[in-house]
């Protein structure tokens, strides 16, 4: 944390702005003071508070990996503060406080298979994960990834399927939930895909991000093709706002989504109230 | 040597000399209401075991605090930071069950990374706490480990001992406290020790706090819930008058060319505290939010800091327009797993 | 002896004879009653079981205006049964009027009542003075007459004494210093029969009407919206005031606005006659307002 005083941000700026989806944007920033660049160090899974001035403060997940020189976050447009950062251009201004949460388990994750499955603005998180693991490569075993959304058109970051696809022991399963003109590859909701790839446990460790009912729905697959609790590993998402478990609005039983998640191991959500 | 006492006739004016050197907040009446007012403020100072309506917390976590503003016009960056406080403080008449949620909140607040408004106000604030006897019907802090004859956290302890009240320092910041009203002190008798010694707390103590569950999964059904429930109004008075309540919100405004950053008080049972933008609220019944009101305060508190956040002052109770009080939640969690033992009125 | 000749004490047993035959023979229905608090006084309480019914109690520390919890219960299953003195009749008639509880499911138990308690004591409650029962209302059970007592009917003290003063300055400073210790609970609100919206104006944060900064400003807004939308629907039980933990006096606000309304439409007041709605909850083409242009022939 730079700032003396919790809830004053860091000023920053916006570098670049392009379109993911049609609902969501990617944003490119750069802090304005060197130091603070320096101090927010950060791993797959955290989250900012990205201010807009005179509007408010949203959490949004950080999409980039920490082995890459940007810091991207991908916003998409559903209240008022988001819908300010859609209309941010280059050189705009904004804040960032954090980098807050607790991050994916990587240390446990190396010499491991991985299964990331998401769904819709779920691939955000999951993609800092995924390009951190592929710049380390040789610490990771086998990858696979699927990755679903409603419609083609709502499919994030198709500008790195080729890079998945290229990457070695690595394979990228696209699906859109119906048919759509002009789309070629699979039709399907992502929890039958991920049925259908047939993949044993065998130490493998899952990391599932995306709306709630892909979510109930593939862990109870999973559950069923015989995955360990502790090896599953999930995001919650719920209202944030201080990011540093002082403000009561994320508390679900003794814990804070933002000081003991986002990132869960399903093991450790069961324990908790089932209130999400 | 026995300890200074100061006559009751001599009070006001002690007051205002400490209040040259430093702010003094004390309990002041005005329009019908208690409130801790800094000195000089526009009623009278009460210095009696009555609670203040807004609970001590008011002080250290204000209704409404500025963070930042910032000039919006373009090419500006800088961001103007708030202060919280000019000169130190002191608190006179503070009550045992208000001191003893300092030690609750701190635990939250100081946690890293601290709340550094609030550490500078714990650090710079002495607190001269009035010797207490929980009189009051609501009065259970004898239930939460709490002596409000002698408030542990005090800087120096006052009794009402009839026409004085004896002073009793606790600690190097309250000694120095009574340095600066050296002179007008005076050696506290025989008999007005002895009346300070008699002062044993009321309050009562059978109010079950340590038998709750300690697995929210065996509260998590209760019958209790749906019975507060029904009643409960959904206000969150009990929260803003709560003396542990911390929950803030933080808002960001525009106004001409300048943006501001607060933090305000918030409460869980307010229905839109877990509501997304897009809608979605993991509490979107009033049945689940008592629940987290009650569960929070009395299991998820304790089971992560080793104490429940309540110190029985009853102001819940008291306030409540539709009579739920923490002390009947209590009693009723602490029977344990047995779920649907609505039986008789307000037992 | 209460005003009706009969014991109170009777008028009790009634109340709990009647609550438990209406639960015994409804399956699945709940009963809206007042119960003794623990703490002194009384606090609503919602039974279920027949056997339950001997928690009811019917006395002159009854305030709580219990058809305030219909509205949320609109659109579930199973028959209400529900204890209202002469004014929450007149708050359940509005309720039934627009639509915020329909009258097929409740059965109404009218509690004939001479006057509440003052909270401080003996005296008559000011929200007492100038009672007024609905004409026509049509109770499921009564436990004695159902008429507008005797009452002292206090002068409106919105207009004859009132302590906010004459001119706009005298009335400015004064709401400043009752709305400082306003703290923006919203009890009122949430007590109060008419605010019966799902979603509150204030509770909106997108766009979001109100600050919550607590200054000045937003505090005289939220209670002077609240008053405008209550104008003419307000039914004088005074519960806002008791829920304020503040002792803000919102009565007075409230009472003026009633005034204005009666003066203005010559209207005597929410829920007091079947085939009046509150004037500013209706159009009709006879107000002098209303002006229909022609835009074309």
């Amino acid at each position: 944390m730079m700032s003396k005083h919790l809830l004053v941000p860091e000023s920053a700026m916006v570098r670049g702005v392009r379109d993911v989806t049609e609902d969501t944007v990617l944003i490119d920033v750069v802090f304005d003071e060197k130091e603070a660049g320096d101090a927010f160090t950060y791993l797959p899974g955290q989250f900012a508070e990205l201010t807009m001035f005179g509007v408010g403060e949203c959490p949004i997940s950080i999409t980039s990996t920490p082995t890459r020189q940007a810091l991207e976050f991908a916003v998409r447009d559903v209240g008022n503060v988001s819908h300010a950062i859609h209309n941010l251009q280059a050189g705009d201004r904004l804040g960032v406080r954090g980098p807050f949460g607790n991050c994916f388990p990587v240390q446990d994750m190396v010499g491991k298979d991985i299964l990331f499955v998401a769904g819709g603005i779920g691939l955000a998180p999951v993609r800092s994960l995924i390009n951190y693991a592929l710049d380390n490569r040789s610490e990771f075993g086998r990858i696979d990834i699927v990755y679903g959304a409603r419609t083609p058109g709502l499919l994030c970051f198709s500008g790195e399927y080729d890079s998945w696809r290229r990457a070695p022991r690595c394979r990228l399963h696209l699906t859109v939930d119906s048919e759509a003109p002009g789309w070629t590859g699979t039709v399907g909701f992502v929890p039958r895909v991920v049925n259908d790839l047939g993949l044993e446990p065998g130490g493998r460790v899952v990391v599932v991000c995306g709306p709630p009912v892909m979510i109930k729905f593939v862990l109870a697959d999973l559950a069923r093709a015989g995955y360990a609790d502790q090896d599953v590993i999930t995001t919650l998402e719920l209202k944030m706002k201080c990011g540093v478990g002082k403000c009561g609005r994320c508390n679900i039983g003794s814990k804070y989504v933002c000081l003991d998640g986002p990132v869960f191991r399903l093991s450790d959500l069961k324990a908790l109230p089932q209130e999400f | 040597m026995n300890p200074g006492c100061l006559d009751k006739a001599g009070i006001e004016d002690a007051l205002m000399h400490l209040a040259a050197s430093r702010d003094v907040f004390a309990p002041v009446r005005e329009g019908g209401t208690l409130e801790f007012r800094r000195l000089p403020a526009g009623g009278l100072v009460f210095l009696g075991p009555e609670k203040t309506l807004l609970p001590l917390k008011t002080l250290y976590l204000p209704m409404t605090e500025d963070v930042f503003s910032r000039c919006m016009k373009a090419g500006e960056t800088g961001m103007e930071i708030a202060a919280p406080m000019e000169r130190d403080r002191v608190v006179f008449g503070a009550l045992g069950c208000d001191i003893a949620t300092l030690h609750l909140l701190d635990p939250v607040l100081l946690g890293e990374p601290p709340d550094e408004a609030y550490r500078e106000r714990r650090e710079r604030t002495a607190i001269v706490a009035l010797a207490c006897k929980g009189e009051g019907p609501e009065c259970f802090c004898s239930s939460c480990d709490i002596d409000p004859a002698c408030p542990g956290g005090s800087d120096v302890v006052l009794t009402d001992v009839g026409d004085a009240f004896l002073f009793d320092a606790l600690t190097e910041k309250g000694s120095r406290i009574l340095e600066t009203l050296d002179g007008r002190l005076r050696e506290a008798t025989d008999d007005e020790l002895a009346t300070a010694r008699s002062f044993d707390s009321t309050a009562a103590d059978n109010i079950p706090l340590a038998k709750i569950p300690e697995d929210f999964a065996d509260l998590w059904e209760a019958d209790l819930w749906d019975d507060l429930a029904s009643r409960c109004i959904g206000c969150g008075v009990c929260t803003l008058l709560c003396p542990t309540c911390y929950c803030f919100d933080v808002q960001d405004e525009q106004r001409g060319t300048e943006s501001k950053r607060f933090k305000t008080w918030d409460s869980c049972m307010f229905s839109e505290f877990t509501r997304m933008a897009g809608g979605d609220n993991p509490r979107d019944t009033k049945r689940s939010r008592v629940r987290q009101r009650f569960l929070h305060k009395l299991q998820y508190y304790s089971s992560e800091h080793g104490k429940a956040a309540c110190v029985g002052c009853g102001r819940c109770r008291v306030h409540c327009p539709v009579g739920i009080g923490i002390d009947e939640v209590i009693t009723r969690l602490a029977r344990g797993k047995v779920p649907g033992e609505v039986k008789g009125g307000g037992e | 002896m209460s005003e009706h000749g009969m014991p109170e004490t009777t008028m009790e047993d009634n109340l709990r004879t009647t609550a438990a035959e209406f639960l015994g023979r409804t399956p699945g229905a709940c009963f809206i009653g007042y119960e003794a608090a623990p703490q002194g006084g009384t606090r609503p309480v919602f039974l279920r079981s027949a056997g339950d019914a001997g928690r009811l109690v019917w006395n002159r520390w009854c305030y709580a205006n219990l058809t305030a919890y219909l509205p949320e219960m609109n659109g579930g299953e199973g028959l209400i049964g529900i204890a209202v003195k002469g004014c929450d009749a007149r708050a359940l008639r509005e309720l039934v009027r627009a639509g915020q509880i329909e009258r097929a499911r409740l059965f109404v138990v009218g509690l004939p009542c001479t006057g509440l308690s003052a909270l401080d004591g003996d005296t008559l409650a000011g929200r007492c003075h100038g009672c007024m029962y609905p004409e026509d209302f049509v109770y499921d059970a009564t436990l004695g007459p159902m008429e507008t007592p005797d009452l002292p009917h206090r002068a409106d003290v919105a207009v004859e004494e009132n302590p906010a003063g004459k001119t706009v300055e005298e009335r400015r400073r004064f709401w400043e210093a009752e709305l400082d210790r306003c703290i923006r609970c919203e009890a009122c609100r949430k007590i109060c029969y008419a605010c019966y919206c799902p979603e509150c104006i204030f509770e909106k944060t997108d766009p979001r009407w109100s600050s919550r900064r607590r200054d000045h400003a937003d505090k005289f807004f939220f209670h002077a919206v609240r008053a405008m939308h209550l104008a003419g629907r307000c039914i004088g039980c005074g519960e806002c005031e008791r829920a304020c933990p503040a002792g803000v006096r919102l009565m007075l606000l409230n009472r003026s606005l009633q005034r204005d309304v009666e003066v203005l439409f010559g209207y005597r007041g929410a829920g007091v006659d079947e085939n009046v709605a509150p004037p500013l909850t209706t159009v009709s083409r006879d107000d002098p307002e209303f002006t229909v242009e022609r835009t074309s022939p």
